[in-house]
């Protein structure tokens, strides 16, 4: 029991430490880059002349204006885009970097109970809480159920030391603004948007601003994750036999 | 007897123009406050929330409140205590900041987050001091 203790503050300061080192990462190959530097601040700069202007503009505007405001939007579309390029990368290092990392953390911690839950997961939620764990306590927790909830805990205040919050609140206004237009119906209902807009990378983008601090890399740890789950014969079966 | 010297109070940092920078965290308990950068203002919502989801999270471990019903009630606490503050206590105007719902939503997945881990480990902490054997 007190194992169990010491195993929860031990992947606490784990999901701190591969917070800060996927920043660092971050840091090495993106934030540091002039390329990098000069698009964020194109992009701030565009974005507020942007906001000016469309709080200033009226419906009897003329066309000439509009279709001033539409070429803005689309440098601004553009400049977006680089900027997203230019952060893929470290996405991948950093997906390839914690692949070997979750494998050895897996490895370490594989059949132990590191938390006990207060409440019974939902059913979909129980192949990860309690992956690899004997027994049918469902409140018994898993490692990589409590490093993923670390992990979407630390992964935002991990940037806060670099300013920079992925992803800022910048581009979740820049995307609606962008992808979903300035209707206010549209603002209010950012899943009815999602349903009805017609292009699949708008929508992809969206789903991935609505999850918020889950970035990418969280996503493809914990899709990762999933299919390990699935593909892998559960470690009890190889133990016991099937049942 | 002219009294002791009267405390000079330190030099407020002033802006360019003249107007005075005052702290962040001076404002958040000042009904009064005026907010002109908007970032600002979510950043305070969204450590409040954070604060509450550490705050909660030991609580609810320790008394412990178990089930969905303590998920719950740090989901109503959690929106009605910020929803409280922002309308009742600041008045400030929703719209601003994109309505209610944008601010009932800024950082409620991460002060959730926090919360789970919050309230996983005191509730074992609760378990390995109070029920293991001696």
């Amino acid at each position: 029991m007190s194992t169990m203790f010491a195993d929860t503050l031990l992947i606490v300061f784990i999901s701190v430490c591969t917070a800060l080192l996927a920043e660092g990462i971050t840091w090495v190959l993106v934030y540091r880059t002039d390329k990098y530097k000069r698009l964020k601040a194109e992009v701030e700069k565009q974005s507020k002349k942007l906001e000016k202007k469309k709080e200033t503009i009226t419906e009897s505007a003329g066309r000439q204006q509009k279709k001033k405001i539409e070429r803005q939007e689309e440098k601004l579309k553009n400049n977006n885009r680089d900027l997203s390029m230019v952060r893929m990368k470290s996405m991948f290092a950093i997906g390839f970097c914690f692949t070997a990392l979750m494998g050895m953390f897996n490895s370490i911690f594989d059949g132990r109970v590191v938390a006990k839950l207060p409440f019974t997961p939902l059913s979909y939620i129980q192949g990860l809480s309690h992956r690899n764990l004997l027994g049918d306590d469902t409140t018994d927790c898993s490692f990589i159920f409590l490093y993923i909830l670390c992990t979407i805990t630390f992964r935002r205040f991990s940037a806060l030391p670099l300013h920079e919050l992925p992803p800022s609140r910048q581009v979740d206004f820049l995307a609606h603004h962008l992808l979903l237009g300035s209707s206010p119906e549209l603002k209010q209902n950012s899943l009815f948007s999602i349903i009805l807009s017609r292009h699949t990378h708008i929508r992809l983008a969206n789903v991935a601003l609505l999850l918020g601090p889950l970035s990418s890399f969280e996503l493809f740890l914990g899709l990762l994750g999933m299919i390990r789950v699935k593909m892998a014969p559960s470690k009890l079966d190889s133990a016991f036999g099937p049942r | 007897m002219s009294g002791g010297r009267r405390k000079e109070e330190p030099p407020q940092p002033q802006l360019a123009n003249g107007a005075l920078k005052v702290s962040v965290w001076s404002k958040v308990l000042r009904s009064d406050a005026a907010w002109e950068d908007k970032d600002e203002f979510l950043d305070v919502i969204y450590w409040f929330r954070q604060i509450i989801a550490v705050v909660l999270g030991v609580i609810w471990g320790v008394l412990p409140l178990r089930g969905f019903l303590g998920i719950a009630g740090f989901c109503l606490i959690n929106a009605g205590v910020l929803y409280l503050y922002f309308s009742n206590y600041l008045q400030i105007d929703e719209e601003e900041y994109g309505g209610t719902w944008e601010l009932t939503k800024e950082g409620f997945m991460t002060s959730f987050a926090l919360f789970m881990v919050c309230v996983a480990d005191s509730f074992t902490t609760g378990t390995v001091h109070f029920m293991s054997p001696l």
